[in-house]
């Protein structure tokens, strides 16, 4: 037999179908290597964390007052990935309180904190940061409660009426180191003692618009755009110090009007407001009301509310109790 | 004398006749083949005279006097096509030409997806559409989803083009894609997760025909199968060895190509292997779907990276008798249109995974097809935002789809003219689906699997020699919920409003019934109408059952005890064709929804992520929907060189019982459902010519409510689309396609741009 008839070019093997098998066979399995590739892990590097313990700022194991401010100076870099998450913690008592969470995008950071202690006799202070893999890094330290230190006093401002947005009659902003309230052109003239305003809405609750008497302040947005800017107060715009007062909003904060005024130093005013829940504005805030707050400056208060019209000309009264 | 006189005559006559006449000679081709026409008929109109195509496709004419003929081709299954040529005196070297394209009316088309067995389209008593090869290469669209644009009574929604997340696609006044079924080779593609099908992992070229079947087929089909089924259908190797190529380039920078090889060893009617394997990229930098007004430098291109991959292989072990295996991967990556810090800023990542298995013997009198299947689906989901309060998110949703089933059918042919069709399938899905935060601790990972276990039985009945159909189908599914479960590791303030919802939730188990009767009379080989019964049901979504969380309606919990929607449809259409140029397709269909799944409130509000007060809302099992609808399909060859398609469609869809109960919210009875247009309308007209050929489309799609209440919707819209074409060389083909020639701007529900006017040009091969 000569074997030569069966000698074929490659080319004329592959157009005879006679290899197509094999070669489609070859490739569906290149596709399974494929799928089944692995690579080598490598181990990543974790965040870091430290504290820095300049002048001015709390050590381990300091001691401080009922209100006092803790400070604390955070370094910390991701040198494998970017940081995504900082959170500051409060342990005491076998209880954990997670006073800051905060989502970032860098590299690294570096920044001031201020906290008031509260009425706690010892705190570990827990500061983490996350890396975008998820890795943590953790510093902390403990502060404890000055034995002899007492609450402290407080400012009591009773049945302060404001107006809201399109009432010409009574002002709109509240400035309580100076006990009075304001329309536009005299806080203007306040910028950093305007803590509060007011103004009336309709928002959506549960599939339905509701009247909405809201506190606010100057510092509603840090951008200075939005309904507050852009149709009640645009004067707010052109100003250079915009303070921004947080509203504890939790519908259930165990306060009632008797413990509020029983208050005479600030203690319930310390443990009522929790910064976690501290928002930029309380909606719907309807007589009866009770509303803790952390201004600008980091004095704690309480909101009562005892009148609100439901109407944007109308007017709202409240009594306020916040901490010297 | 005389002599002299007449030789001279004869000299000066022969001469001149000699001089008037003239030959000319030509091929035929085959568009479909590429290859030439043997036994095609040739005629010269003038003069009567035909030739029949030898075996190379080639024929001759001589003798002819000098003037103007018109050459008319014709072969059976081809449409006609004729030419007109010149002729001068003694001009024996004119050459001519012609390649032939498949008929489009006067084959009989064979439809499968309506009965799971071969069966005349005209003799299946339901709404079937077919659309064939000829038809995707005619059509001015570069996604499989826009073709169905041919069928009247399908609203594709591709606000963003080739961008778009999916591709959405709904039938007959329904208006989530779960209420219909999409296959491919008979095989499901739509993932009984719930959420929504992938049309961007299919690729154009790969498709040999896509066979949709209006109304509710549970009773062959089982779940989903509520609107409709859509089965697409690839191609299978027709030579022994068969390539081509493509490669695009256009707006957006959009670019990419394909490539496929196939080929079979042997001959038809012997023991042969076959094999394909073919790969798809595209790739485009997009555009910015934000409009100026709203832009913001947080906004960027929506940009597409896919590609995809496969290969087939089967054995033909005798005629219709076959084992066939599969296996794709797919890639598919889109941006979102932000970015905040993250590389490739916000977007949609899916690698999917799809193998399958085939058995099929087809004989005289029975068939026999068993398939396996499996698929997993990686989806990864980047999002990065900035909340009203400030505070910046970041979080990769990680889900792992996966799905297995096995399908058994077996037909036989009884005494009687009947067709007996019995069925087994089983069916199960999974989902593991993880949110992971990156600027907090949180986890948030819900999972839950869906067995569907069914069977069925068909007969089809034929009286009259073929004039009557009977067709009558019962299916039972067992459909079980398991494994279903919801938690949160290391719940910070983003989702500890939700901790108080977590939990394994208890397996459930419901059964479904699916009944179907057709009757279908035929007047003629070529006229013929039905009449339909039929029910369908589609279960809830995995992630209705399972997933607790913050929609943009308000915060959802998880309803393990949700029931499937159910729908009878009773439906009357006709198939009228008028001699090989028309063709006039109308169907009116009268459906009931039951136990239809809406979001309602649990009177309960909260702040989720501790910044917005949102209410508490659970999908439930609410409402009874009516749709009633018409459509009309007309076809015509208006002459060898153009022929027009035209679809219309009407949609009501309104919500005749809204049982609220103890729940909370507005009464919706009376509303209609959303994102459902009333009006729909195609056009076609195709223009064959020596030149250039051309396709131009138009689509209007009617208003349609956003919103629940129906106190919001969207505007109409208007699309002109053009392809124009040219094949060189009998196996090089140039194309450009316009989307959208007019350049219309409009906004979709949450107010984002289409991409406008959009090109596409390409160069494809084939061997």
């Amino acid at each position: 037999m000569n074997r030569n008839h069966n000698r074929l070019t490659l080319n004329s093997y592959i157009l005879s179908g006679n290899a197509l098998p094999v070669l489609i066979c070859s490739v569906f399995l290149g596709f399974l290597m494929l799928g089944t590739a692995c690579k080598k892990e490598v181990e990543p590097a974790g965040p870091e964390i430290r504290l820095v313990f300049d002048p001015g700022y709390t050590t381990e194991g300091a001691t401080v007052a009922i209100g006092k401010a803790i400070r604390f100076r955070v370094e910390a870099s991701g040198p494998d990935a970017n940081l995504t998450n900082f959170t500051v913690k409060k342990l005491y008592g076998g209880i954990t309180k997670t006073v800051l969470d905060s989502g970032l995008n860098s590299a690294s950071f570096s920044t001031g904190l201020t906290f008031y202690q509260g009425v706690e006799d010892q705190v570990e202070w827990q500061l983490s940061v996350m890396d975008r893999n998820r890795n943590e890094a953790t510093v902390s330290l403990t502060v404890y409660k000055d034995p002899n230190s007492t609450f402290g006093g407080i400012y009591e401002f009773n049945h302060i009426k404001m107006g809201y947005q399109s009432n010409t009659a009574f002002g709109h902003y509240f400035l309580p180191l100076l006990n009075k309230v304001f329309f536009d052109d005299s806080a203007a003239l306040n910028q950093d003692k305007t803590d509060i305003l007011v103004y009336f809405n309709f928002r959506e609750d549960n599939g339905v618009m509701l009247p909405s008497p809201t506190f606010s302040s100057p510092g509603e947005e840090t951008s200075a755009s939005g309904e507050l800017y852009d149709l009640y107060y645009p004067a707010l715009t052109s100003w250079t110090t915009r303070n921004y007062t947080k509203y504890d909003i939790r519908v259930e904060n165990g306060l009632t009007e008797e413990l509020f005024n029983q208050a005479h130093n600030d203690s319930l005013l310390i443990v009522s407001y929790d910064d976690v829940w501290g928002k930029k504005k309380y909606k719907w805030a309807i007589a009866g009301t009770l509303i803790p707050l952390q201004t600008a400056s980091g004095k704690k208060g309480i909101i009562l509310v005892e009148q609100a019209d439901l109407e944007e000309s109308g007017t709202i009264t409240f009594s306020l109790k916040l901490q010297m | 004398m005389r002599i002299v006189f007449a030789v001279i005559c004869f000299v000066i006559f022969n001469g001149l006749f000699a001089q008037q006449t003239a030959s000319v000679s030509g091929k035929v081709f085959s568009a479909q083949s590429a290859g030439s026409l043997a036994l095609a008929h040739v005629t010269i109109a003038e003069t009567g005279a035909s030739a029949v195509c030898d075996s190379n496709g080639n024929f001759r004419f001589t003798g002819l006097r000098e003037g103007r003929y018109l050459l008319r081709f014709s072969f059976i299954g081809y449409a006609p096509d004729s030419l007109r040529i010149n002729l001068k005196a003694g001009d024996h070297r004119a050459r001519v030409n012609m390649t032939l394209f498949p008929a489009e009316v006067s084959i009989p088309e064979v439809i499968i997806t309506a009965t799971r067995t071969e069966q005349l389209r005209g003799s299946v008593p339901a709404k079937t559409d077919v659309i064939r090869k000829e038809d995707i290469d005619r059509m001015p669209f570069v996604t499989v989803d826009e073709l169905l644009s041919l069928s009247p009574g399908i609203n594709v929604t591709r606000d963003y083009g080739i961008y778009n997340k999916t591709g959405d696609v709904t039938l007959r006044g329904l208006n989530r894609n779960v209420h219909s079924l999409l296959l491919m080779d008979g095989l499901p593609l739509s993932l009984l997760d719930g959420s929504a099908s992938n049309w961007n992992r299919l690729d154009v070229d790969q498709i040999e025909r896509i066979e949709i079947v209006k109304g509710p087929n549970s009773s062959l089909y089982g779940g989903n199968a509520m609107g409709g089924v859509i089965n697409i259908i690839t191609r299978k190797p027709t030579e022994r060895f068969e390539g081509s190529g493509k490669a695009f380039y256009g707006s957006y920078a959009t670019l990419g190509g394909n490539i496929r090889l196939a080929g079979r060893t042997g001959k038809e009617d012997r023991k042969y292997f076959y094999s394909v394997v073919d790969a798809y990229l595209r790739q485009s930098d997009g555009y910015v779907m934000a409009p100026d007004s709203i832009r913001t430098i947080n906004d960027m291109e929506l940009y597409v990276n896919e590609y995809n991959m496969g290969s087939k292989l089967g054995y033909v072990i005798a005629p219709r008798h076959f084992i066939e295996t599969e296996y794709r991967y797919s890639y598919d990556m889109r941006g979102t249109g932000s970015i905040l810090f993250e590389q490739g800023g916000n977007f949609n990542r899916y690698r999917t995974h799809y193998a399958r298995g085939r058995y099929s013997r087809t004989t005289e009198k029975t068939r026999l097809s068993l398939d396996v299947f499996w698929k997993r689906e990686h989806y990864r989901k980047q999002n990065e935002s900035v909340k009203s309060s400030g505070a910046y998110t970041f979080y990769h949703t990680n889900a792992v789809s996966e799905e297995s089933g096995l399908f058994f059918l077996w037909s036989t042919l009884l005494p009687g003219n009947q067709e007996l069709t019995v069925g087994a399938d089983i069916r199960r899905g999974s989902t593991d689906n993880e949110d992971t935060y990156h600027t907090s601790a949180d986890t948030v990972a819900y999972s839950g699997s869906l067995g569907f276990y069914g069977v069925y039985l068909q007969d089809q009945i034929s009286f009259f020699k073929g004039r009557l159909n009977l067709v009558a189908g019962l299916r039972f599914d067992a459909v079980q919920l398991s494994g279903a479960s919801f938690s949160i590791l290391s719940p910070s303030l983003a989702t500890a409003f939700m901790e108080p919802y977590q939990g394994a939730f208890p397996d459930t188990t419901w059964l479904a019934v699916s009944p179907r009767v057709g009757l279908q009379w035929g007047f003629s080989d070529n006229k013929s109408i039905y009449l339909s019964w039929s029910q369908g049901f589609r279960p809830g979504t995995l992630s209705d059952m399972c997933r607790t969380g913050d929609v943009n309606k308000g915060f959802k919990l998880a309803n393990p005890a949700l029931l499937p929607e159910s729908m009878d449809n009773f439906e009357l259409g006709a198939l009228l064709a008028f001699g090989s140029r028309f063709t006039l397709e109308p169907a009116v269909f009268y459906s009931i929804g039951h136990r239809f799944q809406n979001f309602v409130g649990t009177g309960d509000s909260m702040y989720t992520s501790g910044t917005r007060l949102k209410p508490v809302i659970r999908r439930e099992n609410i409402g009874e929907v009516h749709i009633y609808g018409a459509e009309l399909r007309y076809t015509w060859q208006i002459s060898t060189h153009f022929d027009f398609i035209f679809n219309y469609s009407f949609n009501q869809s309104r919500i005749m019982k809204y049982e609220l109960g103890a729940y909370i919210g507005k009464d919706l009875t009376g509303l209609s459902l959303i994102e459902v247009p009333e009006h729909m309308l195609f056009g076609r007209l195709h223009w064959k010519n020596r030149w250039v050929n051309a396709a131009l489309g138009a689509k209007y799609s009617g208003a349609t409510w956003l919103d629940d209440e129906n106190t919001v919707s969207t505007e109409p819209v208007f699309l002109l689309d053009l392809k124009l074409y040219r094949t060189f060389l009998k196996r090089v083909t140039t194309a450009i396609t316009i989307q959208n020639i007019l350049g219309t701007r409009y906004t979709d529900s949450k107010g984002m741009l289409n991409p406008g006017r959009f090109m596409l040009a390409e160069v494809k091969f084939r061997y």
